[in-house]
């Protein structure tokens, strides 16, 4: 079936990062927050301004996941989230939005293709085992490209 | 072998212990809280940085707030007796979370050593219940950045050296960068027992895992034990018992972390 445009539901989304050898993994999620980047304001306006201004400055991007704990082999969410908390080995990361149906090519996606150079770190994993679920933060290694929005999926 | 995948919170275990004590808090605690490792950071831009960036610090480990049925026996020592005593100490705990059964061999667990900060009760329209907070630990003397391990050997009794190649944690190829294990003693009827690891490349010959061990302990108690960060740790590990002494039977759990 060839990409589709328009609206879409949260089924057809799937969050890929790297695992701790490099290979790229599909992790259970069931919240995604802080797709896209966050340009700091700086506030520029002077006196006779008509109307306060601002300009943008670098922007960040921290990105929030949650889901279901699970220790399947290889693509479960707490084997990878486990062995690359805390490591400063850039990680790829990419999200994909299917629209109406399994993401192909053509369809957005969100993300950074991992080299030594670019990629993302997760700062953060914790699980609350009350309700058998985990959390985990990934920040913009220091120096690295920014993460996009694409049509192709990064690797 | 652990069954891998999601669960519930009914499946999850936790065991704790000091110098003077080890116990298995499961009977009355309703809930653990978060069981996090986070890194600390800086948000960067350098002039011509496109995005903000990072490089990740210290870890801070951190567990809880610990939420229990109260529950007193000044004589055997039930948990309010156990978490009233800990107040102010550092406690060894291991939370171990099995996948739709018991902790099992393999099982994830998370570890680590903890101040607890404090111990309150709380009444509610029934039951009394209370809340134990422990102090998120940066692990200064722990040279390891990870609380995620598997455990060895969960809380049981054994009353012999272990001669099995069954009961035992796979962790697919063998690793040379160390780790830790973290043991929790609960029950000795007499003398001492040394709780330690084996470890094996083939899962057939198994042999003891060099300073993985707890040395010889003559009452409940709960530890924590590294290895050198270059040490070798083969692919298969089981746990060890050595009784002396005129002991006969020691109850216990034993996790290890890889490093």
């Amino acid at each position: 079936m060839a990409a589709q445009t328009g609206r879409t539901v949260n089924r057809y989304t799937l969050f890929y990062v790297d695992d701790s050898g490099g290979t790229l993994r599909s992790i259970p999620v069931n919240s995604i927050n802080g797709v896209g980047l966050d340009f700091e304001e700086k506030e520029a306006w002077a006196f006779y301004d008509a109307v306060r201004g601002s300009l943008l400055n670098t922007p960040s991007c921290v990105i929030t996941i949650s889901g279901p704990f699970d220790s399947t082999a290889s693509t479960g969410s707490h084997t990878v989230l486990s062995g690359i908390a805390g490591l400063n080995t850039p990680l790829a990361l990419d999200i994909r939005f299917g629209i109406r149906h399994t993401w192909e090519a053509g369809e957005p996606t969100f993300g950074i293709t991992g080299t030594t150079a670019n990629g993302f770190l997760c700062k953060s994993y914790l699980v609350n085992p009350d309700d058998a679920t985990y959390t985990a933060v990934f920040v913009v290694f220091a120096g690295s490209a920014a993460p996009e929005w694409a049509t192709a999926a990064h690797t | 072998m652990a069954n891998s995948g999601r669960t519930v919170s009914r499946y999850t275990r936790l065991w704790a212990g000091d110098a003077a004590a080890g116990y298995d808090l499961s009977g009355d605690v309703m809930s653990i809280g978060n069981l996090g490792v986070e890194f600390a950071s800086d948000e960067l831009a350098a002039l011509n940085w496109t995005v903000k960036g990072n490089i990740l610090g210290i870890p801070t480990f951190s567990i809880g707030p610990v939420n229990t049925i109260f529950n007193i026996d000044p004589t055997n020592k039930y948990t309010h007796d156990r978490l009233a005593a800990a107040i102010g100490l550092t406690q060894t705990l291991i939370a171990a979370i099995g996948v739709l059964e018991a902790p099992t061999y393999a099982s994830v667990c998370y570890v680590g050593q903890f101040n607890q900060k404090s111990y309150a009760g709380i009444e509610g329209n029934t039951t009394i219940t209370t809340s134990t907070s422990f102090v998120p630990s940066n692990p200064g003397s722990l040279n390891y950045i990870s609380p995620w391990g598997k455990v060895v050997h969960p809380l049981g009794a054994e009353t012999a050296a272990n001669t099995g190649t069954t009961n035992v944690v796979d962790n697919g190829a063998a690793t040379a960068a160390g780790g830790y294990l973290v043991w929790v003693l609960t029950a000795l009827n007499a003398g001492t027992a040394t709780i330690s690891i084996d470890d094996s490349a083939d899962g057939s010959s198994y042999s003891a895992l060099s300073g993985a061990t707890s040395g010889a302990v003559a009452a409940i108690s709960a530890g924590l034990v590294q290895l050198s960060t270059t040490a070798t740790v083969r692919r298969y590990l089981r746990w060890q018992l050595a009784l002396a002494g005129g002991a006969t039977s020691a109850t216990f759990a034993l996790a290890f972390v890889r490093g």
